[in-house]
């Protein structure tokens, strides 16, 4: 399965007024693994998701998606495999109808419409909102805006789901929600979050950033467990491993 | 609009073609009529009326949208009445033909603007897109078109999230102060740049490439083709002939 492989090569990249946000990151991802990316604001994790769609172009390093380099040649097949769900849904979604919306990927892929109404209906389904197709995004709730933003990716059948802050405004029964839907996806999942309990739940590795390098790498139990690695990339351990207030009180 | 063009009637059912060009045969044909044309224009009016009535498009939306032009139509209106210094014969009486010109000028444009918003609330953005690429309208243009429009609602949401958070800390003082203006149009102009390019980038993503792909092919159908003539050939008539003057002839004739 190399041609799902995601790896990642002495990526560097400045952004145009001198800010170095990525330094030197590299990194092989597996087809079929689920990767959480952390770190404190200004780690370089936006910086890096943009990297990895071909949206920035690094000033050194390479992106490798399979057995393919990254070049402006080839973009748009890369584009065609990985799915990409940005961090405010209403980016994602800019046509008059959930429908349209989803239907936008597989029509620019030039497939039939037929199989475009199929993609759309399973999309849709595998989210659970086939019932909001006919609506306007914007009339949507969070939760739902961002079910449907997953569908817009989900439709274009990428080997390759990135996702860049998804649990940020939702409730938290939405929040639950996504979390189970993210579980039962067989794709390759990155997954960028400062909601570290998402994170634990979801992937089975994390790589931590810290000032645009790659501060440790390893198994999701291991590192975020690890509270002085954490405390140094300016973050903090998950909720759920913090233990129970009260229960610490009552000791 | 876009969820009026969702609706299922049987006008929602017209080919996006078909709207499009009686409602381009419509505007151009009422704002052909001479400067002081009141009652010829009357015809014209049933073309909005049973649209409304058979699309079962609610009249309210659509003239709360058509009163944003109202002000540039008035206005354009009042240098008419200021301008125009002619007389104007109306059977035995005589005019200021200044407010004929006016009541002319508001009732052809009010029309156009309504049927425009008809044409919008019936087909929606995307099938005018559809319409506009098979009359050949350079794709660069649609495109145009198509991204204005979604960035209208953008733009909209950015500066209503500036004037609130300009709002909350101006301690209830009416308006926004002169010196505010430039920062926050600034802001705004930013704002709106930024959010623009992630749209941008979240439509690369999706294998976009500067072609639009509205879906299926919509097929002509004889009911479309039926539906051009009838309407270009009432328009042509009440165009060519004073319908109401004739009416009013023919009846008083009869009485």
């Amino acid at each position: 399965m190399s041609h799902h492989i995601t790896e990642v090569k002495n990526l560097k990249y400045s952004y145009p007024g001198g800010k170095e946000a990525v330094s030197d990151i590299s990194f092989r991802i597996l087809h079929g693994e689920s990767v959480g990316i952390i770190g404190a604001n200004g780690a370089g994790k936006s910086t890096l998701l943009l990297l990895l769609m071909g949206i920035l172009t690094p000033q050194s390093g390479e992106v490798v998606i399979g057995e393919v380099k990254m070049t402006k040649k080839t973009i748009p097949s890369i584009r065609q495999r990985i799915g990409m769900v940005f961090q405010d849904p209403n980016n994602q979604l800019f046509m008059t109808s959930v429908y349209d919306d989803v239907a936008f990927g597989p029509r620019n892929s030039g497939i039939g419409e037929d199989e475009v109404a199929q993609r759309v209906a399973h999309a849709l389904e595998q989210v659970g909102i086939e019932h909001l197709g006919d609506r306007a995004p914007y009339h949507l709730s969070e939760g739902e805006k961002r079910a449907a933003s997953i569908a817009t990716v989900l439709s274009m059948q990428p080997d390759i789901l990135v996702m860049d802050e998804p649990t940020s405004s939702l409730d938290p029964q939405s929040r639950r929600r996504f979390i189970k839907l993210i579980k039962e996806f067989k794709h390759t999942r990155i997954i960028t979050s400062h909601d570290l309990d998402m994170v634990y739940d979801t992937c089975e590795r994390i790589i931590v950033l810290k000032d645009g390098l790659v501060a440790a790498d390893g198994a999701a139990k291991d590192i975020l467990s690890d509270e002085k690695l954490l405390g140094e990339c300016g973050l903090e351990l998950p909720l759920s491993m913090q233990g129970c207030p009260k229960c610490d009180a009552d000791i | 609009m876009d969820d009026l063009a969702r609706g299922d009637s049987a006008v929602h059912h017209i080919h996006p073609l078909m709207l499009f060009l009686v409602t381009i045969a419509y505007s151009g044909l009422v704002s052909s009529f001479g400067r002081y044309a009141i009652v010829p224009v009357l015809p014209f009016v049933l073309y909005p009326v049973i649209i409304f009535a058979v699309s079962k498009t609610p009249v309210k939306p659509i003239f709360k949208r058509a009163l944003i032009v109202l002000p540039l139509i008035l206005g354009i209106g009042l240098f008419a009445v200021i301008f125009d210094r002619s007389i104007v014969y109306f059977g035995s009486s005589v005019y200021y033909g200044g407010w004929f010109n006016f009541a002319s000028l508001v009732l052809k444009y009010g029309l156009i603007v309504i049927s425009a918003l008809l044409m919008m609330s019936t087909m929606g953005i995307d099938r005018l897109a559809y319409a506009l690429r098979l009359i050949r309208i350079p794709k660069l243009i649609v495109l145009q078109i198509l991204l204005t429009y979604r960035y209208i609602s953008v733009i909209g949401e950015e500066i209503a999230r500036t004037v609130r958070a300009y709002k909350l800390r101006s301690f209830g003082k009416k308006g926004i102060h002169k010196t505010a203006w430039g920062p926050l149009i600034g802001q705004i102009i930013l704002r709106t740049y930024e959010r623009s390019q992630n749209i941008y980038a979240a439509m690369l993503m999706r294998g976009f490439d500067g072609n639009y792909h509205p879906g299926a092919n919509i097929r002509m159908k004889f009911k479309d083709i039926a539906y051009l003539i009838f309407w270009i050939a009432f328009f042509v008539l009440a165009r060519i002939f004073d319908l109401p003057t004739l009416l009013g002839n023919a009846i008083a004739g009869v009485l």
